[in-house]
């Protein structure tokens, strides 16, 4: 529950149990990056602080834009909404003649250094956009189906582009569920939505069975990632040595853990544990404790937006906090996944503890838009 | 709106849940495989750190023998191919930097995508690879030179080369010692790898750990290398100087020194030719000009086709019928049974003994094999002089003198020289080239009227046509410490030891004297001195001074057979040295015992022929003689400290036993200093300019007896008044055509000590003549006396003549020896009585041959040494001559021939 201040009625809230939550998901990531990567770092750079030192940086400059939006009036950004969104659609497609190339795939811009994912501007414009556009449409022009659809083609638009130009699956992924539970919580419907999950089960469950009656060898290689994830084991050091490897790690840590800095794991057995995978070398350094604790953490952090949300003073505010929380729900919901082969491996990173210094810098101006939007909140309004 | 928010809330809720339970399950049921499989992976990362073998220091600190760190390239193909742009930047690098065939490297590569260990390249040093590991370090500017690692490896280094070669031995790829110390001391060397790696504790965990090699210890030994330098110097000096002279090879078929400290037994310095490179052991140039062996070790002879294989006894008749044809006296020398020794031999040669010889020569028990041979060859004799009518006569040849001669030479060479280490082994066989050959090619020359067993040596060529085994042995040969790896027949330098224990035990006081006619008589034996005139009456010191073997035997008869082997046993023959290096002979086995020894043995046994020793044995024994009878252990290392230089170790010298009392030990240094400065002394060519030493020579044929082969020696000790060091010097077999002459010892001695003592900080005592200063001077050593005084000296000398020379220094030095310490005393007073008794010299009557200078005896056609009455080639004497003759021809110098080899072990039948 948001602290009550000294009597003051009017007075400001500001969300300490949100602020902590994140700053300690922050600070473990530094810690899991530097025990993850030194090894890697040293090896190939002679510095064993390397990846590190970016990442304390973006998460400096996260910070003290999260405070910025913090202080800033929600509302600033509604107007500003449709140029960020339009903007984002502008970067997209600036990858194709500017784009810089990285592990073989074309998703960043290089300026001054600093590598910056259009996508992850993307997912912000989405959020702020969706949430202006469902307010003006109003709860009941969204139930329409004229309605329904042309919010989904908010998500859906940039999602198909994200795919198709930067040929990044996951992300998405994201923009689209963003969009997707937005537009779940602000409608009373169910049924659109349990049609959408039958449908979608069901696809999973065809492409699965025709994976598996598929002759080897044959298909894409995006089908042999699902065969690898059916049976790792088959593809130990092709598709499935990344998967199998980060199960070794979880597998290996038990429930307390080798302690922190001990993993074996990241000794070059996981390529690039400091990305993606960084949640496997938790478990193996943490155990089962602490993987269930950093869990946690991320629950009381959803639940903190669903608090906010709830209590919102608009619509708008309310819809802005619903993406937040879709954007980080979505993600470490799926990262986990991935990690624990309960999904096929697609590159998503464990928000505010992966590196990724853009990616971090996007989340924290998120949690600001979020600590906004709590001090709308009245006190007297709880 | 509040609704759904509420419902995504759980979903999200139920959805981490849901994962919360899927991370639980892996570590449920996968936790244990998982945990093993992560282990598993991680094998490779166990990673061997080397030792490093320790290093062989001389006495002075000076590295002999050190490990440098080097480095093997190796191949990861599994890294270097996880980029395609890894290759050719990497390529670039090997090629430039490291020098490295990079097709090869890189096919490889490509055809084993999955290695991940391939040596490209071993033993490069740290400057070699340092460009390349610079940009392997710098992840910046090369961030693509991938799939390179270097092993880290010692190699072991001699870096002085060929010096102590014999004494340090050497090292095979896998660090252990073949030879010398790095074999002894082989355990003390070697260290402990350490390893790094990763091991599964008790809660299935991984502990990584570091355990640190353990470097080996370092032995410090006793040899100076200034000496030892000296030493090799020397000895190479001699070698280039008598290198194919008589024949194609090298100046002498073994080279041995040894210098050891008198009164602690540490070895200063040890040497044989021909040295090898311990850095470079199987190069095969150092090996021309050896001794060549067969592929069982054997000493080898001739050509193929010249040669057949006989038993002595058609040795000894081909070289009678060689004497026959050259000499009219032969038949009257021959004595009585010319004709049934002949045909006896010529039965043998034709009968069995052909073969029992052979089978003699193989057997492993010199003593079995020669019982048998004698029998066979006896039974053949036996037959053959049944007929002739001359049974006696076979009899004792058979029996006694050619059998045993005939298979002591095979067995003798075989058992002393088989190693138990198998450094050596060989045998000599008896194969002959046919006289005729060898006479026609030796006749020319004239000096050589005998058989003669052409050795073959080592070639280019004849390496060219070795296969694997013979090459081998070969190797060992040459590997082999001529010093303690090898027995040989010592000869007169034995003669110290007969006259010690015969005082020592009481048998004879000293001042005994003896009559020597030329010859005695031995039971049925005529063994003869090297001076087959006579040296007239010569008391003790005299006896050895002139190396009498008459009064030797005398004096050998005096003890009896109970004391004399008692006191070999004493000085050590027979018995192992025990020096601390690897591969010393067994000689056991080489000596009589007082159960087997007969009389004649006893008389040749007294002046060292007949019984086998290692020259370690004899300088250990005679430093006993010397320091007043404390027989020290030998020994090459004092020291064993740890890598860090820490003593851990400390070889005190190791008094082993009381030889004799210090009373005889006086009187046997004031004989052998008689040895080098009396008037007749032999061992006069060993004094190195403005010192006094001690010390006998040494003059042994080697078997087979007529082969006009000789192993010269001379075994001294330095300064006469306070001994410090003892030397002694063999030369096996010259490469000259009259060998029988200690000068080729000598002479070695001389200049080896000449520069040794000034370096070993020893004043000189005797003064200089001025052909002495020239000699000095011409060398660049200057004189060194305790009190400052240099080159002049009293003023008389200046006046000698280079004529007089001789026999002024050796008064002048009896004169000194006067304020000398104890010499004076000890030695000088038995020299004048000689003079008085000098028999007739006849040689001195007999005409000079102007080619090498001997004079010709006109009834033998001996060639004799005009000064001495030596005979040093020809005629048809032998030095032991049976009553019957069974051989005849040959001569000898100082030491005379019985058909002596290896003594029976078990009483003859």
């Amino acid at each position: 529950m948001p602290e009550r201040e000294d009597g003051s009625t009017s007075k400001a809230f500001m969300d300490y149990t949100l602020v902590v939550t994140v700053l300690f998901l922050t600070a473990f990531g530094l810690i899991m990056i530097y025990s993850t990567s030194s090894y890697e770092a040293s090896v190939q750079f002679g510095d064993a602080g390397y990846y590190l030192r970016k990442q304390v940086l973006a998460a400096v400059v996260g910070i003290v834009v999260m405070l910025l939006v913090a202080w800033t009036p929600y509302h600033f950004w509604e107007k500003l909404a449709f140029p960020i969104y339009a903007f984002s659609y502008l970067l997209i497609f600036m990858i194709i003649p500017f784009g810089y190339e990285a592990n073989g795939a074309k998703r960043w811009f290089r300026v001054a250094g600093i590598s910056i994912q259009p996508a992850e501007i993307m997912k912000i414009g989405v959020i702020l956009f969706t949430a202006g556009f469902i307010v003006r449409l109003g709860a009941k022009n969204i139930e329409s189906a004229r309605g329904f659809f042309s919010v989904l083609a908010l998500g859906l638009v940039p999602a198909i582009l994200i795919r198709g130009i930067t040929d990044n699956m996951s992300s998405a992924v994201i923009v689209l569920g963003i969009t997707v539970l937005m537009l779940f919580v602000a409608s009373r419907d169910y049924k659109r939505f349990l049609a959408m999950g039958a449908v979608l089960a069901g696809v999973v469950g065809v492409v699965i069975l025709v994976v598996k009656n598929m002759p080897e060898n044959s298909g894409a290689w995006r089908l042999e990632r699902i065969r690898a994830w059916l049976d790792p084991n088959a593809y130990a050091s092709g598709k499935g040595f990344q998967t199998l490897q980060a199960l070794y790690a979880i597998g290996s840590g038990g429930v307390l853990g080798k302690g922190l800095g001990e993993s074996v794991q990241k000794l070059g057995f996981i390529p690039e544990a400091q990305n993606d995978m960084i949640f496997s070398i938790i478990c193996e350094e943490l155990g089962l404790l602490g993987a269930i604790a950093v869990m946690t953490m991320f629950m009381v952090m959803i639940w903190r937006f669903m608090a906010i949300a709830y209590s919102s003073p608009d619509m708008y505010g309310g819809l802005l906090v619903v993406g937040v929380m879709a954007h980080v729900a979505i993600q470490v919901i799926l990262n986990i996944a991935v990690v624990t082969n309960t999904m096929p491996n697609t590159g998503i990173s464990l928000p505010f503890i992966s590196y990724g210094g853009s990616a971090l810098v996007c989340m924290l101006f998120e949690i600001g838009l979020v600590l906004s939007v709590g001090r709308g909140i009245q006190i007297q309004d709880l | 709106m509040k609704k759904k928010l509420l419902v995504l809330f759980f979903v999200v809720l139920a959805a981490f849940a849901g994962l919360g339970v899927r991370l639980f399950a892996i570590e449920k049921s996968n936790g244990e495989a998982y945990r093993r499989q992560v282990l598993e992976q991680q094998q490779y990362d166990s990673v061997t750190i080397p030792y490093r073998r320790g290093l062989i220091l001389d006495r002075n600190d000076m590295v002999l023998a050190t490990s440098e760190k080097v480095y093997n390239v190796i191949l990861d193909s599994n890294a270097l191919l996880r980029d395609e742009k890894y290759m050719e930047p990497t390529m670039n690098a090997l090629r430039n930097d490291l020098g490295i065939d990079t097709a090869a490297a890189k096919s490889y590569a490509e055809s084993h995508p999955d290695s991940r260990y391939r040596v490209l390249e071993k033993n490069l040093t740290y400057e070699q690879i340092s460009a390349f590991r610079d940009k392997l370090n710098d992840k910046a500017s090369y961030p693509d030179i991938r799939g390179i690692w270097f092993e880290e490896q010692y190699r072991r280094q001699y870096p002085n080369g060929t010096l102590a070669s014999s004494v340090t031995g050497f090292t095979t790829t896998d660090n252990s010692g073949t030879g010398g110390i790095e074999e002894y001391y082989n355990s003390v060397l070697s260290g402990t790898n350490g390893r790094e790696y990763g091991y599964q504790n008790a809660d299935s965990t991984l502990e990584r750990t570091t355990i640190a090699a353990k470097d080996g210890n370092t032995v410090c030994s006793t040899i100076d290398s200034g000496v030892q330098t000296i030493v090799e110097d020397k000895l190479r000096q001699f070698n280039e100087e008598y290198k194919d002279g008589a024949h194609p090879g090298n100046g002498a078929e073994n080279l041995g020194c040894i210098i050891m400290e008198v009164n602690t037994g540490k070895v200063l310095a040890m040497a044989d030719y021909p040295f090898f490179d311990p850095n470079d052991p199987r190069n095969t140039d150092v090996m021309i000009g050896m001794r060549e062996v067969d592929e069982k070790g054997k000493k080898t002879n001739g050509e193929t086709e010249m040669k057949r294989r006989v038993s002595v006894g058609d040795i000894a008749g081909g070289i009678g019928g060689v004497s026959a044809g050259t000499t009219e006296e032969t038949a009257v020398e021959s004595g009585e049974s010319a004709p049934a020794g002949d045909s006896g031999t010529e039965n043998g040669a034709a009968g069995n003994s052909v073969t029992s010889g052979a089978a003699g020569t193989t057997g492993k028990v010199g003593a079995a094999g020669v019982a048998e041979v004698v029998g066979s060859s006896g039974a053949a004799g036996a037959a053959a002089v049944a007929e002739a009518g001359a049974a006696e006569a076979a009899d004792a040849a058979g029996a006694d003198a050619s059998a045993g001669d005939g298979d002591s030479q095979s067995g003798s060479s075989e058992d002393s020289d088989v190693l138990p280490e198998g450094l050596a082994g060989r045998a000599e066989m008896a194969e002959v080239v046919l006289p005729s050959e060898i006479t026609s090619d030796v006749f020319e020359t004239g000096y050589i009227g005998t058989g003669f067993i052409a050795p073959k040596y080592v070639t280019a060529e004849s390496i060219s046509f070795m296969d694997t085994e013979t090459l081998n042995q070969n190797y060992y040969a040459l590997w082999k410490n001529f010093c303690i790896n090898e027995t040989y027949e010592p000869g007169s330098v034995a003669k110290p030891f007969t006259v010690a224990s015969g005082i020592d035990c009481g048998a004879i006081r000293g001042d005994e004297s003896y009559n020597c006619e030329g010859l005695l008589e031995v039971g049925d034996h005529k063994i003869y001195c090297h001076n087959r005139y006579g040296d007239g009456i010569l008391n003790v010191s005299q006896a050895l001074e002139r190396s009498c073997n008459v009064c030797l035997m005398q004096i050998a008869f005096a003890q009896g057979v109970e004391n004399f082997t008692k006191y070999q046993d004493v000085f050590g023959f027979g018995l192992k040295s025990n020096v601390d290096l690897a591969g010393e002979s067994r000689t056991e086995s080489l000596i009589y015992t007082a159960k087997n020894m007969r009389r004649t043995d006893l008389a040749t046994n007294s002046f060292g022929q007949g019984f086998n020793v290692t020259m370690i044995q004899m300088i250990s024994a005679f430093c006993s003689l010397i320091n007043g009878g404390n027989l020290y252990q030998p020994m090459v290392v004092d020291r064993i400290e740890t890598s860090d230089g820490a003593t851990i170790e400390n070889m005190q010298p190791r008094l082993v036993k009381q030889t004799i009392s210090k009373t005889t030990s006086a009187k046997i240094r004031s004989y052998l200093y008689q040895v080098v400065f009396g008037e007749n002394g032999t061992g006069k060519t060993a004094r190195p300019c403005g010192y006094a030493i001690g010390g006998k020579t040494g003059t042994a044929e080697t078997l087979p007896r007529k082969n006009n082969e000789y192993v010269l020696s001379f075994m001294g000790y330095a300064p006469a008044d306070d001994p410090q060091i003892a030397i002694y010097v063999v030369v096996d077999r010259p490469n000259v055509y009259i060998q029988d002459d200690a000068k080729f010892a000598t002479r070695i001695v001389k200049e080896v000590l000449q520069e040794v003592l000034p370096y070993l900080g020893i004043y000189m005592t005797e003064p200089l003549s001025e052909k002495e200063k020239q000699e000095l001077a011409d060398k660049g050593i200057s004189p060194i006396f305790e009190d400052g005084r240099n080159v002049d000296m009293p003023e008389a000398e200046t006046e000698e003549t280079a004529a007089e020379e001789e026999q002024k220094a050796q008064e002048k030095s009896d004169g000194d020896s006067g304020k000398g310490k104890e010499k004076k005393q000890d030695a000088k007073p038995e020299a004048p009585v000689v003079e008085d008794i000098e028999p007739k010299e006849p040689w001195k009557e007999f005409p000079i041959d102007p080619e090498t200078g001997y004079a010709i005896d006109p009834k033998t056609n001996a060639l004799v040494d005009p000064n001495t009455g030596v005979t040093v080639m020809g005629g048809e004497f032998l030095h032991v001559e049976d009553i019957e003759p069974q051989e005849q021809g040959g001569e000898g110098e100082g030491e005379a021939p019985e058909e002596i080899g290896v003594p029976p072990q078990e009483a003859d039948g």
